[in-house]
């Protein structure tokens, strides 16, 4: 039967005379609450979570183009057999929604003790929803069914919401208390967007059919602004997918927003009222959804190179860590070899195996004293590499800094005079105490700083001068050699660093001494560095300690 | 699938399936449902009701309330019931289950009132005596409200 008082629709749900929020209310919610439950669903069937979300999309949806219906269509048949499934899926959005909460916190399916719950409290809305508890007949003047509506089944219905609300603020609450920081955002993000979604959704809509029943209200327009919660709802669930990758999605932050200015720019149509507005709305969505384009490609393009960086960078980190562990794994069995060697030479030299000639000692010596140096050498990539690691350990001790550059200037003397050079010695005017690992310090830090300006002065002298600089210990060894190039300066404290010169004047550098010198001097506190004019015009090494 | 283990789904579905066709049934096909609709009422004659015509209750209109089976509706007026005089009245070969409200001051006191935007509430009673047209000796009259 034709309500005789209003106009049939046109296209099934465009009629005059409606709320001009009408469409506005239903048909972007049903657009945004599609897209997003499928899009979910689609990039992630097989989470349960997923699938719940789709329920819900898909129930809301439903609601909302029934809902539609009932305000646009004039036929008593057809509206009273759509009103009377409404209220099932509104029990399913209520049901479906504490589903889904439970298993988004708790990451498992429910129990099938929970989903006969879930049956019971669902099954008088469905059995009964046929029947004259829900609905008994149709008021042909108004158009509708609010004459004839179940009083409990009507309560029962805005009970199950106001049971997924509280049941659901249980639920986050308590799983808020005992998860982890993280996770707290991502339940306060969906807690939030849900229970706006339920308290919007029942509450309005509910109210509307209350005010109105009770004379209150003449207009249930007021349940139209009730359909405003699901957008909301799906735009926390985007922020969660955008920040949290929830549900195992990705998406970027440019796609969500740029997706959400599309559908807010078309929504827009549902209010044009003359052809001069939709041409104007057409024409800016089409812009609009252009520049979106452009803007999500070059983001997702910028996306894929910086994942793209980030992945060859840590598949050199583990190479770098391999190549370290094979360097390591090399040096110690060739160093094992060279002290076994190393052994046998000096015990020739020493005359372990009885007299020998001449110049089989010399032999012996000359092959001792290359093995100690291809030891050293060893020990030097070892101590790098174990330094690179971090798993150094330095003995620390109070000790006489100046005490301790005065033995090794003694040693170096004569490695100095064999090249011709004079290595002058100026110590503090007082007694310079510094805390750590004076082997360490002595062997790899002084000497070799020491001996790196020998071996790079060619002649004129080295000067090795101690002072105090404020609550520092300071040793400025300076030389007349090479000198350093700008270039080079940039290289001389790194792993295998060498200079382009430097190499030709000693051959035999490994590249490592300076490397080792900078990591004990760092880890004990102190600082190194060099200065030079350039090429050819000598250097200064500074090193300094805290004082003890 | 196993059955035990997607039960509630399955039942779930099932049920809706289930009440989706015994709904379609009842009012798409044997239509089993009561209309209500505002039939004539001669003013002179029978106690009416007014109802307004717009919102500022400038115009106003007498009618009585009646009660019908939706399939006797189809059956004496069709689809479109502007124009069919059957509907205004519970015909007694005809209507097994109609009910036709006069409004009835001591009964429906403050239905027979005239409403409008300022004195929304106030009643003003209709001196004529109330009477009841139905078919069916058991039908009592209506309590609820209708709103205009």
């Amino acid at each position: 039967m034709i309500c005789p008082y209003f106009p049939e629709p046109t296209f099934f749900i465009f009629a005059e005379g409606v709320p001009e929020l009408l469409y506005y209310s239903h048909i972007p919610a049903i657009v945004v609450a599609l897209l997003v439950g499928l899009f979910v669903f689609l990039n992630a069937r097989h989470l349960l979570l997923s699938r719940l979300l789709l329920v819900i999309a898909l129930s809301f949806s439903l609601w909302c183009s029934i809902n539609l219906t009932l305000w646009t269509n004039v036929n008593s048949d057809s509206l009273l057999f759509s009103w009377s499934f409404l209220r099932i899926l509104s029990s399913l959005i209520s049901i479906f929604s504490i589903y889904f909460i439970y298993v988004f916190l708790y990451e498992k399916d429910v129990s099938p003790k929970l989903k006969g719950v879930f049956l019971a409290l669902m099954l008088p809305m469905i059995l009964l929803a046929p029947t004259d508890w829900n609905v008994a007949g149709f008021d042909l003047t108004n158009c509708d069914a609010f004459l004839f509506e179940g009083f409990w089944y009507k309560y029962y219905y805005v009970s199950l919401g106001a049971i997924a609300m509280i049941w659901i603020l249980g639920l986050l609450v308590h799983r808020y208390r005992t998860t982890t920081a993280d996770f707290r955002k991502q339940i306060v993000y969906m807690g939030l967007g849900i229970e706006l979604f339920l308290f919007l959704f029942f509450t309005l809509v509910f109210l509307a059919s209350y005010l109105i029943d009770i004379g209150l209200f003449k207009d249930s327009r007021i349940e139209l602004y009730g359909l405003f919660g699901m957008p909301i709802f799906m735009a926390f669930i985007a922020a969660l997918i955008v920040r949290f990758k929830t549900f195992n999605v990705g998406m970027l932050a440019a796609q969500a927003l740029v997706i959400a200015l599309v559908i807010l720019i078309a929504s827009m149509f549902t209010f044009a009222d003359n052809i001069y507005n939709v041409v104007l709305i057409g024409v800016t969505l089409v812009l609009t959804g252009a520049i979106g384009l452009v803007l999500i490609r070059s983001v997702k393009k910028e996306v894929k190179q910086r994942e793209l960086i980030e992945k060859q960078a840590r598949e050199l980190e583990i190479a770098n860590a391999q190549q370290e562990n094979l360097l390591h794994f090399m040096s110690h069995e060739v160093k094992g070899y060279l002290t076994k060697s190393e052994a046998g030479f000096a015990a020739i030299v020493e005359g372990d195996y009885g007299d020998v000639s001449q110049d089989l000692k010399g032999m012996a010596q000359m092959a001792l004293t290359e093995v100690r140096k291809g030891v050293s050498t060893i020990m030097d990539i070892l101590d790098a590499s174990n330094m690179k690691k971090g798993t150094v350990a330095y003995k620390k001790e109070n000790f006489d800094f100046g005490k301790t550059v005065e033995e090794s200037v003694n040693d170096l003397q004569e490695s100095a005079a064999a090249r011709g050079l004079s290595l002058q010695f100026h110590p503090a005017a007082e007694v310079l105490t510094i805390n750590g690992d004076k082997d360490k310090i002595a062997r790899h830090v002084i000497r070799n700083v020491i001996d790196n300006s020998i071996k790079y002065t060619e002649h004129g002298s080295v000067t090795i001068t101690l002072s105090k600089q404020g609550d520092l210990a300071q040793m400025l060894v300076e030389d007349t050699g090479i000198g350093i190039t700008p270039e080079d300066m940039k290289h001389l404290f790194t792993e295998g660093g060498h200079g382009k010169d430097s190499i030709k004047i000693n051959v035999h550098s490994t590249g490592y001494g300076l490397f080792i010198a900078k990591q004990i001097v760092d880890a004990h506190g102190g600082k190194i560095w060099a200065e030079s004019e350039g090429a050819g015009k000598g250097t200064r090494f500074i090193v300094q300690f805290p004082l003890s | 699938m196993k059955f035990r283990e997607y039960f509630f789904e399955y039942s779930l579905v099932a049920l809706i399936l289930l009440v989706v066709v015994v709904g379609y049934a009842r009012f798409m096909v044997a239509r089993d449902y009561v209309v209500a609709y505002e039939a004539e009422c001669d003013a002179a004659t029978s106690s009416c009701f007014i109802g307004c015509e717009d919102d500022e209750c400038l115009s106003t209109y007498y009618y009585a309330l009646i009660e019908k089976p939706a399939a006797d509706v189809y059956a004496q007026c069709g689809k479109y019931i502007a124009d069919c005089e059957s509907i205004n009245h519970c015909l007694p070969t005809n209507d097994t289950n109609c009910v036709k409200f006069y409004c009835d001051p001591d009964i429906d006191g403050e239905l027979c009132e005239i409403i409008t935007a300022e004195n929304f509430g106030v009643v003003e009673t209709i001196p004529e005596a109330p009477s009841i047209e139905h078919t069916d000796a058991t039908t009592t009259p209506r309590e609820d409200i209708l709103h205009l």
